[in-house]
This record gives structure tokens, sequence and C-alpha cells, in this order.
């Protein structure tokens, strides 16, 4: 059965079965398409009847919820099973300083989020509630929460050393109730990079390094046991929940460790995976593993040492983290995250976090009975798992514009309206008049989709302007939005043009000449170490 | 990094692709020692200031990683932020084959 969005929506009281899921049925999930390029788009018109299922193939089919699953306050879809309304509503947002890396305290007083300027640590008054308490170091990759105690919460972080960071790092520190940090130790031998702790054991990645261990219980500093060595490039890493197994991403491999006795802890197993690992988390008999580009892959653990691969999610974008609690997998995909099924690996939510920045960035994630916790570059995004949770929801497919700041020229973005409620967008503006846009409202229909174009007329000076609207959509990053328009000295290289003189630096004969690179294909991968 | 160090760097001929990682000016002692760790075969250069002049992939804005593919009349084909073993491929292969 095919349901269209609003024959879903029409269809109350109907209820679909969720789907078993089929070993023979691995084929891939997909989520939202997120550009104009992408197949569920066919017709570019205005106005165009939007169906949701095509843009959310998983919407079909997807498991019923009982009334007491839905959610507990607005408005909701009354005596059926939940469908799709707006099941991911943002609440709050913490502190945060670039980061990429998120975690929560075993008890749920802390989130703390490892970022280029150190780490942040919010304290949640309730589980929706973050406010600032207290920072640490200039710069971290990694941290994990260890014990606590009256005098505070044990805080390891990590990172392995950059331009700002001469020598790489594991740290210990205390974060106290009065929202002091205080450094108890700090360990300086290796490329410190995923950490891992439970029951007064820690496990450090540490690229070729291997994996370290050490003894980390209470305020003492972390006594090494052992290395377990034969890792090319052990990243990060999970533990299986009976704590025996701890599950080592090592670029293209998953390795096994058996941590039962972490004295005496040993490879015992490993797969290949499809791309390099990003991040894995494991829950119950699963393990996933985020792949990038690649998206999600999903690991049976029935036979702890030798992982079976189930299922592979591919998503649009790009899977940074993973973090499975209960029946949910919550995922980090860059400009967005997403909610899985994890019985049925259906897609049940996506949402957009509006950055501080000028765009979105979304690269850890912790999940906690129903409740997310979102690094996202500049900020902490708290948003609630609310399935059946009926509201307008704004999806913009474009949230930044890049303009040759002494050209004219007009950008493109799709207003999406994916609730089941009428989508009011109001106070649409520019913040200087050589911008100007094709509406100052939009009225869109459930399902339905509105272009919204902007249009530069220069002159303007260079720098950072914006489009600002307010919308009903209860996401406070929708309610009152922005989309970054970025004017530029100069024109970027993209699609289809050339490499100028500039790029004669490249040139391998070291005379400068980027007509010397002529005749062969050129990869040129950016990095940095941070 | 290190895929792309075994799914193109090692998986074509030196004839017929360049590989060249730029990074944005971290002190070369750290940029050694980190290829080292990761057991990166290609050149590694500092870049002379034209990551700007890359446009940004939609939606996309934050500069690292990108993987950038120029075809054999230095034309740019592909921008992207996340590495596509299996997408990279089947575009250098078609170049190739041109």
């Amino acid at each position: 059965m095919r349901l269209t969005w609003v024959s879903a929506f029409l269809l109350l009281g109907a209820c679909v079965a969720a789907p078993a899921m089929d070993d023979d049925d691995a084929t891939s999930e997909s989520t939202p398409p997120l550009d104009d390029d992408d197949a569920a788009d066919d017709d570019d018109s205005t106005g165009v009847p939007f169906d949701p299922v095509a843009y959310h193939p998983a919407l079909e089919g997807l498991p019923c919820a009982a009334q007491q699953e839905c959610a507990d306050d607005g408005p909701h879809i009354e005596g059926t099973c939940c469908t799709y309304g707006d099941n991911l509503v943002a609440t709050a947002t913490g502190q945060a300083a670039e980061a990429v890396d998120v975690d929560v305290s075993p008890d749920g007083q802390y989130v703390a989020l490892c970022g280029g300027f150190g780490v942040r640590v919010n304290r949640l008054d309730g589980p929706g509630e973050p406010t600032a308490h207290a920072s640490a170091t200039s710069r971290c990759q990694r941290a994990a929460w260890g014990e606590s105690s009256e005098a505070g919460h044990v805080l390891y972080l990590a990172h392995h050393g950059d331009s700002w960071v001469d020598t790489p790092f594991l740290q210990t520190w205390r974060i106290q109730p009065d929202g002091q940090a205080v450094q108890l130790d700090s360990i300086g031998e290796a490329l410190f990079e995923g950490l891992t702790w439970r029951d007064g054991f820690l496990y450090a990645a540490t690229h070729a390094g291997g994996l370290h261990i050490y003894a980390a219980a209470g305020e003492a500093a972390p006594s090494f046991i052992k290395t377990v060595d034969g890792f090319d490039n052990a990243f990060k890493s999970a533990l299986s929940d009976d704590g025996d197994r701890l599950y080592v991403i090592d670029d293209e491999l998953l390795r096994v460790v058996d941590v039962s006795i972490p004295a005496e802890a040993e490879l015992v197993g490993v797969v290949e995976l499809r791309s390099r690992g990003r991040d894995v988390h494991v829950r119950a008999d699963r393990a996933y593993v985020a792949l990038g580009g690649q998206g999600v892959d999903v690991f049976d653990l029935a036979s702890p040492d030798t992982p079976v691969r189930l299922q592979t999610i591919a998503l649009d974008g790009s899977a940074q983290a993973v973090h499975a609690d209960g029946d949910l997998l919550a995922v980090a995909a860059w400009r967005y995250v997403a909610l899985y099924d994890t019985r049925t690996l259906s897609l049940v939510a996506t949402e957009e976090v509006r950055g501080a920045g000028e765009f979105e960035q979304d690269f850890g994630v912790d999940l906690r009975n129903g409740w997310l916790y979102v690094a996202e570059w500049e900020r902490l995004h708290v948003l609630r798992w609310r399935p059946g949770y009926v509201a307008p929801d704004l999806w913009l497919t474009n949230e930044i514009f890049d303009l040759p700041v002494g050209e004219g020229g007009a950008r493109l973005t799709r207003v999406v309206n994916r609730g089941p409620l009428p989508l009011q967008v109001r106070d649409i503006a520019t913040s200087i008049p050589a911008l100007s846009v094709s509406a100052t409202s939009l009225d869109v229909e459930p399902g339905e989709q509105v272009d919204l174009e902007l249009t530069y007329n220069p002159p303007a000076d260079p720098g950072p302007e914006q489009i600002t609207f307010t919308s009903n959509d209860v996401d406070p990053g929708q309610s009152v939005g922005a989309v970054t328009v970025r004017l530029a000295d100069s024109a970027r290289v993209d699609v289809g043009e050339p490499l100028g003189p500039e790029w004669g630096f490249l040139d391998p004969t070291g005379a400068g000449d980027v007509e010397n690179l002529r005749g062969k294909v050129v990869f040129l991968a950016y990095f940095a170490l941070f | 990094m290190p895929d792309i160090d075994s799914n193109i760097f090692s998986h074509y001929s030196p004839d017929d692709v360049m590989v060249v990682a730029l990074h944005p000016g971290d002190p070369p002692n750290l940029v050694a020692d980190f290829l080292e760790q990761t057991g990166i075969g290609f050149p590694v250069v500092q870049d002379q200031g034209t990551r700007s002049l890359f446009n940004y992939p939609q939606g996309v804005g934050y500069p690292y990683p990108r993987d950038v593919i120029i075809d054999q009349n230095g034309i740019v084909r592909s921008i992207k932020n996340s590495f596509d073993v299996i997408e990279a491929q089947a575009l250098i292969d078609e170049l190739l084959a041109e």
C-alpha cells in the first residue's frame, strides 16, 4: 500500500503495520532529497503538489504508535496511530565552540561538547533545559564522562595535536557543581582520538598507536594498563552493552576487541566497512557505523566477534555521528539530523537546526530517552522526539548562497512544508537593499513547496548578508530564521570552470605553470588537522 | 585521507591521475607526523590561499574536507565535501575513457 501524504493524513484511524525487517530486503532507505537535482523534485515549478512519501520513502508503512507515545502536548492526531507531523522538534540551544563531539553524562546532568575552542559544558536542569555551566582546555576533539561524586563529575578530554596544540593530550578534569573546571591530570604520549569510558576503564584510540587502555576510577589519574596493537588508524570506539567487547573503527575496518578482562584485552574479530568509518555506536545486538557519504551500516552482533552486515542506510548528506537508544537511532548528517526506528530501520524524522554561524554543521549526536543533543559547530541543539506531533514543518533546500560581489545574479531556494498544517512564512526581508526576494510572505499548504528567488543587484560591500523570515513552524530556528547570503570579492571556481594561473603552485615540474597539469586527471584533497 | 590513498592514489597509475593533498598551513612537523600515522603516500602541499576560490557544494560551507576532481583539460568536474569512493572512481574512469 502506498499512501500519498494527503490520503495518509485523511485516513485517521487507519493503522499501518510496521514492516518486519527482512534479511533479504537489504535495500537502502533514503533520507529526504536535499537539493534541486533529486528525483523527487522532477517538477521545478512553484506550488507543485508535493508527495511526502516520495520525499520520505520510509514514511510508507511507518509503525503505529500508541496514543501515549504521541505528543503529550500540542496538537496531535487523535485516535490513530501516529503519522508524520513534525516528529522532531527543536526545543532549546546551549553553548558550544566549534563543536565536533558531544557526550551526555551517565546521570544526565551535563552535556559536554568538544571543539576548536575547548570543551563547553551545559548543565541540564531538565532533559531539554541546557544552561551554560563550565568551560575547559583550549581545544579538544573528544570528550567522555567518567565517574561522579559530590565534588563533581570527571570528564576526560582528548586531542591528537594540530597547529594550536603542540602536544597531543588526554586530560582529566573535574567539573564542579559551582561551575568551576579543575584539571586533574594530563598525558601526552600518543595521538589521542576517540574516548570510551565505563565502569572504571578508559579506552583511548590513538591512530597507528592502537588502543590504549587505562584504569580510570574516581578522580585518579588514568593508570595505563596496556596497548592493543594491530591498528592502522584507530579512530573511535563503542562498548557492547555487557561491556565485554569494544568495537573500534580502524579506517575501513571495524575491529572487535575482547575487553572482558581489560588487562588481557586482545583483537578477536574484524569486518570490512564500505568506506572509512566516522563513528560507531552499539546498542543491544546491533552496531551502527557512520560512513560519511556512504550512509550508515548496521551490523548484527549475535555473534559478538563476527559482526555481520545487516543493512545499509543510504542518506543524502554525510553521516558524521550515530547514537542509538531504545528503539531509535540518531544520525548527525552534517546539514540535518535524522532519526530511524531501529526495529525496522525506517526513517521516522529529520530536522534542520539553524546554526549560529553561516550554515548548519552537525558533527556529533547523543540520544537519551527521546531527547537529541546535537553538536552543531557553534551551538548545542536539543531536540525532542515527539511522534505524531502535528504542526507546520518548514524545510529549506538551501540555507546559504554565494554571489560574486561585483556581478548581479539570482538564486533559488525551495520552501517545503513537510507538516500536515498550513505553513505561513512572513516578514521575508533582506539585510541590504541590493538584495531582494520574490515574495515577502508565503503560504505553503501541507505537503507542498514554493520557490523563493533571491536577486542581487550590485553594488554592495563584500561580506555576509541575510534573508530573514518568521514562520508558524514551532522550531526555534524556523519560527525566526535566516538564510545566509555571502558576497565575495571574486567568483569562486565552480564545476565546469577552468583553473586559473593561481594554481601554478601545483605544477609538479616546479615551473609554476598550471598548463603543466594538463593531460592528467587531478584529484585535490583539502584537509585540516583539526 | 586514507581512503583516498587506497582508492584513488594506489588505484590509478600516476601517469593518469595526480593526487595532491592541500592543507591550510598546519606546521610541517605536525603534518608529517599525522600523515605518517595515517599512512598517506601522495604528496601534501600547503594551500596558497586558493581554497576560497572553490565554490562550496550546495548547502555545505565548511571548507574541510573537500575533494576536487579536475579533468585533463584543467576543467573542474566535481567538488564534494564528502569523499565517495564509488562516485569518485566512476567520474575518474569516465574522464580517463574520454
